[in-house]
């Protein structure tokens, strides 16, 4: 079964886990943080998000049969790896969160606003669950599925918006200056990182290893196009200090289009296209969670699935109750925490590994020249 | 089979004629249709044998023409060589052998086995062994129109109970040296004879050994219709989704065959089963094939188009309209309120109450015979039509949802698909009217996801469009022209059908 | 095991969404659809009141095998006060048998009493709300807002739904701008720009319904000019002029019409303007801020009442200096008026951005004050191309 993962899928899943948070609420964040700028935020995120790729990529690559945490466990021994891998787990419950976030901002605040909060989280979670136990080869393959939508998705704005798009408004750009800009390029980054920590943990079951790099790069790349072409338009049909005004920004702009004077409201078809996106997101990530703890602690992980869906629900549940913890989790402490780990300590991991084996060569060599 | 019986059962024939028949109709006790009919060949000696046949399995005629006939011939032309008597017993056996349908069989239990066939039985004084004749012969339909598939255009024979009939129909089609027709018996009871069909050089042959693996280890006491195979041998046990294509047109098996695929053929019923089949064979008509290939390929969008309605209709109508207003257009929004202004029940109630008497109504038309099919079809559509209506019952807008619903279901060419289809809109309805279009989604997701999660005999149930398989979009959303139909389905041994002729050409031009 | 504590779960969730009724949902029966809102003050005590137009579906949308209720009327007007919009929008429950709705809001009118107190917790409110589409159109009126919002007026069933259709097609008539909730919202956000509304107005020309009503005359909604604020408190109005040269800046006309006087008698000729391009370029030089605007436009006679050919270049050169000196007028006064009022409305610090982020940067704060010195070069340039079907006028006795 797992042989059937190929790099198409790993491709598919690649864009469908940056997709979804890094079109609404990640630009509204920026765009308060830089203003006009936080479409080129987006733009150096791209190439950020393919260091991270790659990075992550060459960790694994130095054991081909190693999904992160036993990696990070065979690197610096099982206690210290055992941490990481914790380290791991809280963030994909974090990381879980913040999809959460994300989709019950936008079936909630525009759809549903009577409904309880935990009804969105509990049907969300049950759905991911679901597909979890079909295994990730459906949700791969439901990742493709997701992909077309997000094109189609795409599209669709772009032909309802055309009409408003007024490129004047994407320019000055560096107004708030270079530094600040790629400061700001940190919120679209965790949305990269998503998409490489869920790579770390399922490329050793895609069989074709001297593809790899080339497939997630691909990945990262047409991730990075489709996204793209929303804080552009955003910020030239929108302005910038409008998207930033709103919460979901991406919402405000399907609020805004319309094909002709009959499809005036774009919303649901937005969120009809985008939320198997959402759901492959939260299905991974669910997933990632679930090996994640199984590695750390050598359990099965069939045995881990319903408590950890549930203990990532509740987490998740806790933050998305309150808009103002929502933000807060979101712009001040999430992307730190997220790229600590997603860069730093997979790069340290990386650095140990390649120090390790370079010794171990060398100490071969001096046993074969005393022999 | 009491002990008893199964003793006897096991019996081997002996050269005690008495005894042989009182085994044989002490088995088939009280059979008022088993003949026995005894008869004397003269040669040098007089010897004594029956015939056992069963009335209306075997063909009288046959029996006295191929089987009495040459026996007495032969013993009127043999000239008296005053053998001995075992050399007469000889000599009968020589004659019986040339029969073109002779078994020899050594058991009861063998004998009754085939004489419940339909073969005769001969048994001879002093022969341990019985023969069986093959004058199978019952009265059968003739292959006649078929009644699920109906096309504008193509052959009108369809299958029949008989499944000899059915494997011919197949061989008039296919006369490859390569087509297989394996049959076993299934059923401990009914002893059906079911036959696998596929071409040796084409078809897969992990397919092939899969198929006949999962036909052997089915343990059941009868089989009477295909369903009780498909039910034993599919790979979705628990899932509304129909992992095999029933046919009753021999065009659409052999086409099957030709593809590589296994048809799998059970006596006693013109349904015959495809595999592997994808979901998307649900939506493909024969007729795609005969007519133009953008009549076709037309075709096949509307029926994709009538899977989305018959799906999703209902529920979509039931969320924009009793959660998400701001979607409709105002001023179908102001006919939507407009219409439900008198109507008593909240949407969802509404909408169960018309899909529940739809679908009452098709049941009823659907097992009544059909005259009165009919007047229960005229009396619904006034009921649901016209009276709901006026009534203040439901709104007419309602009305045209489940109209359109009911039409885009029936133009699903499958039946079962489109049962499948008219089910699944149950859940999702329900969800819809519950949460909306969270409810919506998720349902939707969780579908999705369970149809990406099966498999038929090993090929994933929603290729060749997930996962995408290019070559195969061939035959799948598009019907290509025959001339560019040069591949089959990538699970089939031999993959090309015929060189593209675009491609000789060039070569021709190359060398030329 | 698992498989059955998964369905226990979701046998749990369906109870508690179905047996607890804690869903949203609300039929759409059940929901009074708002067509238009109008907000006026109440008093002098800051209160606000709301009107809204409501509409009737049963006798809105006509035969529909539904009983239909009552007056027969398509729309209910409802009034309420409050001490902020919100409260008072809710206060119009308190007699409303059904839900307001806003979704399918297609005008708000403010009236100039309201809007000189400050349009920003309007804006707010309506942007906040994601029940309002950011397509609403907007208006501003000299007389009370209620009024407006409850005058049955127009070919439509639903008056909304004419003024509705007003804006969509007031391109043709070029008589006031067309903006909407997101172009208000960008305006108001906008470091430089002030917002600018379009004027509707009451008017008492239209024809009575049926002969038999003789006495009653209707009243009719009009498009009527603009009015112009800063930053979100109304300032005055413009002059019909003046919104047809602010036209060419912030809402480009469908078509424009002129007519002059013929050279030779008294009767009249028409031209229309199909055709434009209209291009706004700022210039700094040595300090000093000056724009370029440049219109290339192509005409078409559309109505001749003497003798007068196309083909005479003199008469074409004749009408085509008139049209531009027409057009010249325009912009000149409303930018005449945009350095007296000493307000962008004409969206000139956006142009200026483009072209010069930086500068604009350091002039954020105090755009408004430049706007006077700001120097004006105008290059408007008319092209008679066409005459329609006619090659000759239809002059009497003319054969």
């Amino acid at each position: 079964m797992v042989t059937e993962m190929t790099t198409p899928i790993l491709i598919a899943l690649i864009i469908n886990l940056i997709y979804a948070k890094a079109i609404g609420l990640t630009e509204g964040i920026a765009a308060r943080e830089v203003g006009n700028d936080f479409w080129m935020a987006t733009l150096m995120a791209i190439l950020q998000g393919a260091v991270m790729m790659v990075i992550t990529v060459l960790l694994i690559k130095q054991n081909a049969k190693e999904d992160l945490v036993q990696r990070a466990k065979s690197i610096v021994g099982p206690i210290l790896g055992g941490l990481i891998g914790l380290l791991f787990v809280l963030y994909f419950a974090g990381a879980y969160a913040v999809v959460m976030i994300t989709f019950v901002d936008h079936l909630r605040d525009y759809f549903l606003p009577e409904l309880p909060t935990i009804v969105f989280v509990i049907v969300a979670s049950l759905v991911a669950l679901y597909a979890m136990q079909k295994g990730i080869v459906v949700t791969g393959r439901i990742a493709v599925v997701g992909v077309f939508s997000i094109i189609l998705l795409n599209i669709l704005l772009m032909i309802g918006t055309i009409e408003d798009f007024n490129i004047e408004r994407l320019f000055p750009v560096f107004r708030t200056g270079i530094m600040a800009t790629f400061l700001a390029s940190r919120h679209a980054d965790t949305d990269f990182a998503m998409a490489s920590m869920m790579t770390g943990m399922i490329l050793p079951y895609i069989a074709q290893k001297d593809k790899w790099i080339k497939a997630t790069l691909t990945g990262v790349f047409y991730g990075g196009v489709l996204v793209m072409l929303w804080p552009i338009l955003e910020c030239g049909v929108l302005t910038a200090p409008e998207t930033g005004h709103y919460i979901v920004a991406c919402m405000q702009m399907a609020r805004s289009a319309e094909i002709g004077w009959f499809v005036h409201r774009y919303e649901m078809i937005m969120v009809a296209f985008f939320a198997i996106s959402l759901l492959v997101q939260l299905m991974m990530l669910l997933y990632c969670g679930v090996e994640a703890i199984a590695h750390t602690f050598t359990q099965k992980s069939s045995r881990l699935w319903l408590p950890i869906t549930a203990l990532f629900s509740m987490t998740s549940y806790l933050i998305v109750i309150d808009h103002r913890r929502t933000m807060q989790f979101l712009s001040v402490i999430w992307p730190p925490f997220s790229l600590a780990i997603a860069f730093l300590v997979i790069a340290l991991l990386l650095v140990i590994g390649y120090v390790q084996k370079f010794i171990k060569q060398r100490q071969r060599f001096a046993s074969m020249k005393k022999s | 089979m009491d002990t008893l019986t199964a003793m006897r059962y096991q019996t081997a024939i002996s050269s005690v004629l008495a005894y042989n028949v009182f085994l044989i109709k002490e088995i088939l006790v009280d059979n008022s249709d088993l003949i026995e009919r005894p008869f004397t060949v003269t040669l040098d000696h007089e010897l004594d044998g029956v015939i056992f046949y069963i009335d209306g399995l075997s063909n009288n005629q046959l029996i006295s023409q191929a089987l009495l006939d040459p026996l007495i011939h032969k013993s009127l032309e043999q000239e008296l060589l005053g053998g001995s008597r075992q050399q007469s017993i000889g000599t009968i056996e020589k004659i019986l052998v040339t029969n073109p349908e002779v078994k020899i069989v050594k058991t009861v239990g063998e004998a009754i086995d085939n004489l419940l066939t339909g073969e005769s039985i001969v048994v001879v004084e002093g022969l341990s062994k019985a023969f069986t004749m093959g004058t199978k012969g019952w009265e059968a339909r003739m292959p006649s129109e078929p009644a699920t598939e109906l096309v504008v255009r193509g052959p009108r024979d369809s299958f029949t109970e008989n499944m000899r009939t059915n494997t011919s129909l197949l061989r008039r089609r296919i006369k490859d040296p390569m087509l297989r027709l394996k049959t076993q018996k299934i059923g401990t009871r009914t002893k059906t004879a079911v036959t696998i069909a596929y071409l040796e050089d084409v078809a897969n042959q992990r397919i092939v050994m899969d198929v006949q693996e999962r036909l052997q280890s089915i343990k059941i006491d009868a089989v009477l219709e295909s369903g009780y195979l498909e039910e034993m041998i599919t790979d979705a046990r628990h899932s509304p989704f129909v992992t095999m294509k029933t046919t009753e047109r021999p065009d659409a098996a052999a086409a099957a065959i030709l593809e590589g695929r296994v048809v799998i053929i059970s006596d006693n019923t013109p349904f015959s089963l495809i595999v592997p089949s994808y979901f998307w064979d649900g939506f493909m008509a024969s007729d795609d094939y005969y007519a133009s290939y953008f009549l076709g390929t037309f075709s096949r969008i509307i029926r994709l188009i009538a899977l989305v309605i018959s799906l999703t209709l209902p529920s979509l109508y039931v969320l924009l309209v009793s959660f998400h207003q701001e979607m409709i257009p105002t001023q179908l929004a102001l006919s939507m309120a407009a219409g439900r202004e008198s109507v008593p029940f909240p949407v969802l109630v509404e909408v169960l109450l018309m899909e529940i008497a739809f679908e009452l109504m098709r049941e009823a038309g659907l097992r009544m015979p059909r005259p009165v099919g009919q007047a229960v079809s005229i009396v619904g559509s006034l009921i649901i039509g016209q009276a709901a209506v006026q009534a203040g019952l439901v709104s007419p807008i309602m009305v045209i949802i489940i109209a359109v619903t009911g039409i885009a279901s029936f133009a699903i060419p499958s039946y079962a698909t489109s049962f499948t289809i008219r089910f699944l809109r149950f859940p999702l309805l329900l969800a819809s009217g519950m949460l909306g279009l969270l409810g919506f989604t998720a349902v939707l997701y969780v579908l999705t996801v369970h149809a990406l999660s099966l498999q038929s005999f090993g090929e994933p149930y929603v290729a060749p469009i997930i996962p995408f398989r290019p070559s195969e979009q061939k035959d799948s959303l598009l019907r290509v022209p025959w001339w560019k139909m040069n591949t089959r389905p990538t699970f089939a041994k031999e993959k090309t059908r015929q060189p593209d002729p675009l491609d000789e050409q060039r070569k021709g031009q190359k060398s030329g | 095991m698992k498989r059955q504590v998964v369905s226990w779960l979701v046998l749990l969730i369906i109870s508690l969404v179905t047996v607890t009724g804690c869903t949203d949902s609300i039929d759409i029966n059940d929901l009074a659809l708002v067509m238009a809102i109008g907000v006026d003050t109440k008093g002098t005590s800051h209160q606000v009141e709301v009107t809204a137009q409501i509409a009737r579906p049963a006798d809105a949308v006509g035969q529909t095998g539904a009983p239909t209720g009552g007056t027969g009327e398509p729309t209910w007007t409802a009034k309420a006060q409050g001490r902020s919009l919100f409260e008072a929008m809710r206060n119009l429950m308190r007699y409303a048998s059904r839900r307001i709705y806003f979704a399918h809001n297609k005008v708000i009118v403010f009236s100039e009493a309201y809007a000189r107190q400050g349009l920003a917790d309007a804006i707010d409110f309506f942007s906040r709300n994601h029940e309002l589409r950011m397509r609403t159109w907007v208006a501003i009126t000299p007389k009370k807002a209620s009024d407006l919002v409850a005058t049955k007026t127009g070919m439509q069933v639903i008056p909304a739904d004419s003024i509705e259709k007003m804006f969509r097609y007031s391109g043709f008539a070029a008589k006031a701008p067309r903006i909407n909730l997101m172009q208000l919202e960008a305006d108001l956000l906008s470091p430089t720009s002030d917002p600018v509304l379009p004027k509707v107005d009451l008017l008492q020309n239209g024809l009575a319904m049926s002969s038999t009503d003789k006495k009653k005359s209707e009243t009719q909604v009009e498009l009527a000019g603009a009015g112009i604020f800063e930053r979100d408190r109304f300032r005055g109005w413009l002059t019909n002029r003046e919104t047809q040269g602010l036209l060419w800046f912030i809402s480009p006309p469908h078509s424009r019409v002129y007519v002059f006087g013929c050279p030779t008698s008294d009767q009249k000729v028409s031209v229309e303007i199909k055709k434009y391009h209209f291009t706004l370029m700022p210039k700094w030089l040595k300090n000093r801020l000056s724009y370029d605007v440049s219109l290339d436009d192509d005409a078409q006679l559309v109505e001749v009442g003497c003798r007068y050919s196309l083909f005479d270049p003199g008469n074409k050169k004749a009408v085509e200096q008139q049209v531009n000196q027409r057009m010249e007028t325009e912009i000149r006064q409303v930018w005449r008026r945009m350095q007296k009022e000493k307000l962008d409305f004409l969206r000139l610090g956006d142009h200026l951005k483009a072209m010069y982020p930086w500068r604009t940067e350091s002039h954020r704060d105090d755009f408004d004050q430049l706007l006077p010195s700001i120097q004006l070069t105008l290059h408007i340039h008319t092209q008679l191309r066409s005459a329609a079907l006619l090659q000759q006028p239809m002059t009497p006795g003319n054969p």
